[in-house]
């Protein structure tokens, strides 16, 4: 039976392989950004488990500032969601290859 | 003024009249326009004369150096230099007179047979170019100028042939003339490329004084080149002065509009290659071969065109033919080693021929461009000047006696029979050609002239207006006194006025032919008459026999004609040589064409240009579908790769 940090490492790995199977197959924008919501909790987690199985305060630390990161970035990215809808009527990622070579 | 000054002038202002014509007065109205170029080509007439006065009469050769125009430094240091440079000797001042004299005339023409043109501008721009040229022609130092002026002439005739090119068969005409004197220029080309190799120079001067100079062995070592390059000149002048073979161009030249044929294609350009031939005589005499070859070729033309002359229809069309004949005519005096015969024969031709044509002009003027002669007849009463300075160069040109043809011609049937490469049968040749001269051209007079009138409006047609009887009056006197310069021996008691003028520039020909030992018969009088009694009589049975023919108008040639059936079909046809020529040139020229474009060009050509971007259009394609613009894919992408690298590097 594995100790709780070592459950908390591989649960993470869960989270952070829900995220990126959300990001490459989901495909409505606010989804996408779900899911990048969740690798970065995942990340969260796992450096919150090596900290305690380190018994050091590092990994808290980067959590708190990785939040803080996050939540900035889920307010740019809702706000580049709303314009793009304003100006595409859309927010399906598919419709969005103006790029394409 | 100075001598040089006039020489530079008289080249230099047809060009500056074409320019003026050509950004000035694009506007302006025939009569602007017209004054324009005849007074640019009138002008050099009276620097020529003052010239011809002076220095030309003394025997001097007069030479300008312009400028160095090609200057190459040689592989072994020396330089290859040509200057653009200009000379008159009596040579050149004999065709300057009748280059700017018959030329002032016809433009003056011009002026009333174009006026319904909307916009004249641009025929008299082609005119004065043309003069231009000519005048460079003639007066070049070197062959590299003379030939410039020789191109000049031909692209010049190939834009006035097409003048009308809204008519495709004008366009078509103008370009076989271009094309057939391109067979001619290449030779010209090549014989300049000999003449270099093996002398070294290609300046007349420079020519005469190293031939002069050279030791007779070297010349025998090298009579091969030295045939070769007569044999090419023949095949510029048989180009430009339409011999055998490459003549075919002149009749369909006739599209043009009938100054031009006047000017270009019976008084001046053709002429070009006795010209040519004149000034080159002491090379062509160097060898035998060529001499009679050329004599050869000038005779075969005369006869030949001449039969083709009997059964033409338009009234272009038979003297066409009668000045392929009159050419082949100069070109055999040239070929006997009487070069001299051959100048007189143009100034005369220049004179009767530009006549004619221009007679010919104006009774198609008058008939609303009618060119027909079974639609013409019993014009004399209605057309007065017309008709009697067009019978006086009928007169002239078929040698009528004391006329300027008579002179000339029966010099050069003389010189056939005696001249230093001459042979009684070549004057035979040019003995039945005269009467066949005489017949065609009384067929054609009386056709038109006499009998009733055939033309679908007898009474509007009237005199045309003195702007073209003029220069008609003018060159039918020319027509009868023109002869003065070839009055034989025989009626004076001293050497013709041509042979001794021209002495100085035939000289070295004539020392060359003696020093190889061929020797002119010497004619004794009485034979000499003989051989003009016996011209004048086939001159009379060949006139009789045509108005006897022809007296009711055209249905008497038809009786005639039926006589000899197929052959007269033949002649009707041109000898069908314009078929010939489609079926053992053009067409497998056409097919070699058609394979080099559909395939070298096609498949090997156009594979490899547009092989090698299609191919890398479709390999690009491949790489270019994977930016798909979709951030997924980009995603999966990366997820992919991150997962190969980590499994790289865990392994």
């Amino acid at each position: 039976m594995p100790s709780l940090p070592e459950l908390g490492i591989y649960f993470s790995l869960l989270l952070f392989i829900t995220g990126l199977f959300g990001v490459m197959f989901r495909k409505n924008l606010i989804f996408m950004m779900l899911s990048v919501e969740v690798m970065l909790n995942a990340a969260n987690l796992a450096f919150i488990s090596a900290s305690s199985m380190t018994n050091t305060i590092d990994g808290q630390v980067i959590m708190f500032f990785v939040m803080a990161v996050a939540a900035c970035e889920a307010g740019i990215g809702l706000a580049l969601i709303i314009s793009l809808y304003r100006a595409k009527s859309s927010v399906e990622i598919d419709d969005l290859r103006i790029l394409r070579g | 003024m100075q001598e040089q000054t006039l020489l530079t002038l008289i080249v230099l202002l047809p060009l500056v009249g074409a320019l003026i014509n050509a950004f000035a007065l694009r506007a302006a109205n025939v009569g602007i326009v017209c004054t324009v170029a005849t007074f640019v080509v009138a002008l050099p007439f009276i620097f020529s004369v003052m010239l011809f006065m002076g220095p030309v009469i003394q025997g001097n050769t007069l030479t300008v150096d312009l400028f160095n125009w090609v200057s190459v430094p040689l592989v072994n240091g020396k330089e290859f230099n040509i200057s653009f440079g200009l000379t008159v000797d009596r040579l050149s001042g004999i065709f300057l007179l009748v280059i700017t004299g018959v030329g002032s005339l016809i433009h003056m023409y011009s002026g009333e047979y174009m006026h319904h043109e909307k916009r004249p501008y641009r025929f008299f721009v082609y005119l004065n170019l043309f003069i231009f040229s000519m005048l460079l022609l003639v007066l070049g130092s070197n062959m590299l100028v003379t030939f410039l002026g020789w191109e000049g002439v031909g692209v010049c005739s190939y834009l006035l042939i097409g003048y009308w090119y809204e008519d495709k068969a004008n366009s078509m005409a103008a370009i076989k003339a271009f094309i057939a004197n391109r067979v001619g220029d290449a030779g010209f080309l090549i014989a300049m490329f000999l003449c270099y190799m093996l002398f070294k120079t290609i300046n007349y001067a420079e020519l005469a004084a190293i031939i002069a100079a050279s030791p007779q062995t070297f010349l025998a070592e090298n009579s091969v080149e030295i045939t070769l390059i007569g044999l090419c000149l023949l095949l510029g002048v048989a180009g430009k002065s339409a011999q055998i073979p490459l003549y075919t161009w002149l009749p369909d030249a006739m599209a043009g509009p009938t100054p031009v044929s006047a000017l270009i294609h019976a008084a001046t350009m053709v002429t070009s290659g006795i010209y040519l031939m004149n000034r080159l005589s002491y090379v062509l005499v160097l060898s035998p071969t060529v001499m009679t070859t050329i004599a050869i070729v000038g005779a075969a033309t005369a006869i030949f065109s001449a039969t083709i002359g009997f059964a033409q229809t338009d009234i272009k069309k038979v003297l066409a033919y009668s000045t392929c004949s009159q050419l082949g005519y100069m070109v055999m005096a040239c070929g006997v080693g009487a070069f001299q015969y051959g100048v007189s024969h143009v100034v005369t031709h220049a004179f009767f021929k530009a006549c004619l044509f221009l007679g010919a002009g104006s009774v198609i003027h008058a008939l609303h461009h009618e060119q027909d002669i079974r639609k013409m007849g019993g014009l004399f009463k209605k057309m007065p000047i017309t008709s009697v300075t067009f019978l006086i160069a009928t007169l002239a040109i078929i040698g009528f006696p004391g006329f300027s043809g008579f002179f000339s011609k029966d010099a050069i049937l003389a010189a056939a029979w005696a001249g230093p490469f001459g042979s009684p049968i070549l004057w035979l040749v040019g003995w039945v050609t005269a009467g066949f001269t005489a017949f065609y051209m009384l067929r054609l007079t009386w056709l038109v002239f006499f009998g009733a009138c055939r033309a679908e409006h007898p009474d509007q047609i009237h005199e045309t207006n003195f702007v073209i009887t003029i220069p008609l009056i003018i060159l039918a006197v020319l027509s009868i006194f023109g002869g003065l310069i070839a009055i034989p021996e025989v009626f004076t008691g001293k050497a013709d006025f041509i042979t001794s003028f021209l002495s100085p520039v035939l000289g070295q020909a004539q020392s060359i032919i003696n020093a190889s030992g061929i020797h002119a018969t010497h004619l004794s009088h009485s034979m000499e008459y003989g051989l003009m009694g016996a011209s004048v009589l086939i001159v009379f049975v060949g006139a009789l026999f045509a108005i006897a023919v022809y007296k009711n108008g055209p249905d008497g040639g038809e009786k005639f004609a039926n006589a000899f059936g197929p052959i007269y079909r033949l002649v009707r046809d041109k000898w069908r040589i314009d078929e010939l020529y489609e079926l053992i040139l053009i067409r497998p020229l056409a097919k070699v064409g058609k394979f080099l474009y559909s395939f070298i060009d096609k498949i090997i050509i156009e594979g490899v240009v547009n092989g090698i971007p299609e191919t890398l259009y479709t390999g690009t394609s491949v790489a270019s579908d994977a930016q798909s613009g979709m951030a997924r894919n980009y995603l999966k992408f990366i997820f992919i790769s991150v997962f190969i690298f980590g499994l790289i590097l865990f392994l």
